[in-house]
């Protein structure tokens, strides 16, 4: 099976509401089964990356684990995007002299090159911010593709500090799930765990850490667990304690917080 | 020689503004691009590389050098000089359009050194996949890097500057007056940070390291203290944080 942070997204989600699973099962892609397969699934991807030649030492030196296959699986379909985005709309400065199309193909280029130029346009916007998601509303709106490079973003969040009006902390929620820069959702944690409590802190640091992948962010997200006392999202930890990717550290913290919540 | 490719503004209404020119001098591929005019944008996305940022007055073209030198051969921030060869033909991938630059090679194993100099104000946003040795002299503009592991260092720059490391990798940076006042960070998941800068910024650092040792030489600390501007952000998991006063 494939590992779907949604799932994962949903069923802590359900856990928070109280009508999920009982307490003890694990969420999807959080069985031990689930985990040889995926294990299974990340060596198997190795194999094919090795031999495409775009395997480094470090990820081959890695035990396969439902992390790696995620990113495995990321990066391939970050790779299929921009291949299908790239190859049919971009003309070639040195082929472009010497293609002197007929002119039944020159009504299909035309009308290919239009295709091809929206879907380019398209790919130019999500290519930079593959996590950026269009807002909803709110008066920060960070998440506003207009707001193109990290440092707007950034300034965006921060200027959340000390407005705790809910469409702030929508907006706040919605860049630390989906920002595509890392230094934008440590930020946004930061201002969140300062204006928000209980649900409204819980509920976004369950969805984000289903699907965080950057340690040092992942990491804060633990330890604003630990310091916000969020015993809701104990469960969340207890299974993100087996992932085998995980560093001794972010480990460490894991049972420090645990620790902390009583858990 | 690479693939030059001409990206089309949305709806395909752009064209390419003055000059763009190739040559290959010895081992380094060389390419010209004009501006037209505007603020300059350029993008990197490599797999590995080394990249290398030189300012130039507003009117001066933007010149572009790429060679490739051995990841595995490679020692992180010797000399590369030696150790130069071509990139492979095609491997290089530049897209241009008015005021914008993009520079690809996701899929090289070895490092693409990108010698850069452009207009002083030049956006730069950089994104190595894998392992980069990034360094940038005299941007006036801002500066986005993003990268797995290796070395960023920023001397003489304005900001704003936003850096991330994911997993190690030390950062140096040194802002000189008037430093931009937009919000910054410089985070990195484990390794040193070093932070030289106007007294001026003192109100505005935001410094925190979960596991490591942080080291503040400046006189005004930005607790209880009065903010000068917008926040720049300094984060580690381990590893020391050192911030002090341009000497």
């Amino acid at each position: 099976m494939t590992l779907r942070p949604e799932d994962r997204t949903e069923w802590i989600l359900s856990q928070l509401e109280g009508d999920g699973l009982s307490e003890g099962q694990a969420p999807p892609g959080d069985t031990e089964m689930d985990r040889t397969e995926l294990a299974r699934e990340a060596a198997g991807c190795q194999e094919a990356w090795r031999a495409l030649g775009q395997l480094d030492e470090r990820i081959a030196s890695e035990t396969p684990s439902p992390r790696m296959h995620s990113a495995f699986q990321a990066q391939l379909a970050d790779a299929i995007l921009r291949d299908s985005a790239r190859h049919p709309s971009r003309s070639r400065h040195g082929g472009f002299l010497g293609w002197v199309p007929s002119l039944r193909s020159g009504v299909l280029a035309a009308a290919t090159a239009m295709v091809a130029l929206t879907a380019l346009a398209l790919w130019r916007w999500s290519v930079w911010s593959p996590r950026e998601v269009p807002a909803k509303g709110g008066p920060a709106r960070v998440s506003e593709p207009s707001l193109r490079s990290a440092s707007s973003r950034l300034g965006a969040v921060l200027a959340g500090i000390g407005k705790g009006d809910p469409a702030t902390v929508g907006e706040l929620g919605r860049a630390l799930e989906s920002d595509s820069n890392p230094n934008v959702r440590l930020a946004a944690l930061a201002v969140l765990a300062e204006q928000s409590t209980g649900s409204g802190l819980e509920g976004p640091i369950a969805r984000a850490l289903a699907k965080e992948s950057d340690p040092l962010v992942r990491l804060e997200l633990i330890r604003t667990i630990g310091e916000r006392r969020l015993v809701q999202n104990a469960a969340i930890l207890r299974h993100l304690a087996h992932d085998p990717s995980l560093d001794d550290l972010a480990r460490d913290e894991i049972a420090r917080v645990m620790t902390r919540l009583g858990s | 020689m690479s693939r030059i490719r001409l990206l089309p503004e949305v709806l395909g209404i752009g064209l390419i503004l003055g000059s763009c020119a190739s040559a290959q001098a010895g081992v380094w591929e060389e390419h010209r691009f004009d501006s037209g005019g505007r603020v300059p944008v350029v993008e990197v996305e490599l797999y590995r590389g080394i990249v290398r940022f030189q300012a130039r007055p507003p009117s001066e073209p933007i010149m572009l050098k790429a060679a490739l030198v051995s990841y595995d051969d490679h020692r992180p921030g010797e000399a590369i000089d030696a150790s130069i060869r071509p990139l492979p033909k095609g491997a290089l991938d530049l897209f241009s359009s008015p005021g914008r630059v993009r520079i690809e090679a996701p899929t090289l194993r070895d490092l693409v050194v990108i010698d850069l100099s452009a207009p002083a104000a030049t956006e730069l946003r950089i994104r190595i996949i894998h392992y980069g040795e990034v360094t940038i002299e005299g941007a006036l503009g801002e500066v986005e890097v993003d990268q797995f592991q290796g070395q960023v260092n920023l001397r003489s720059i304005r900001g704003p500057a936003v850096v991330h490391i994911v997993r190690d990798g030390t950062i140096r940076a040194r802002l000189v007056s008037p430093v931009a006042d937009r919000a910054m960070a410089f985070t990195t998941y484990e390794g040193d940070i070093l932070l030289e800068a106007p007294e001026e910024v003192a109100g505005r650092l935001q410094i925190a390291s979960a596991r490591g040792e942080i080291r503040n030489e400046f006189v005004t600390k930005a607790e209880g203290g009065p903010r000068a501007g917008e926040p720049i952000l300094i984060r580690n998991a381990k590893g020391t944080i050192h911030v002090r006063p341009l000497r």
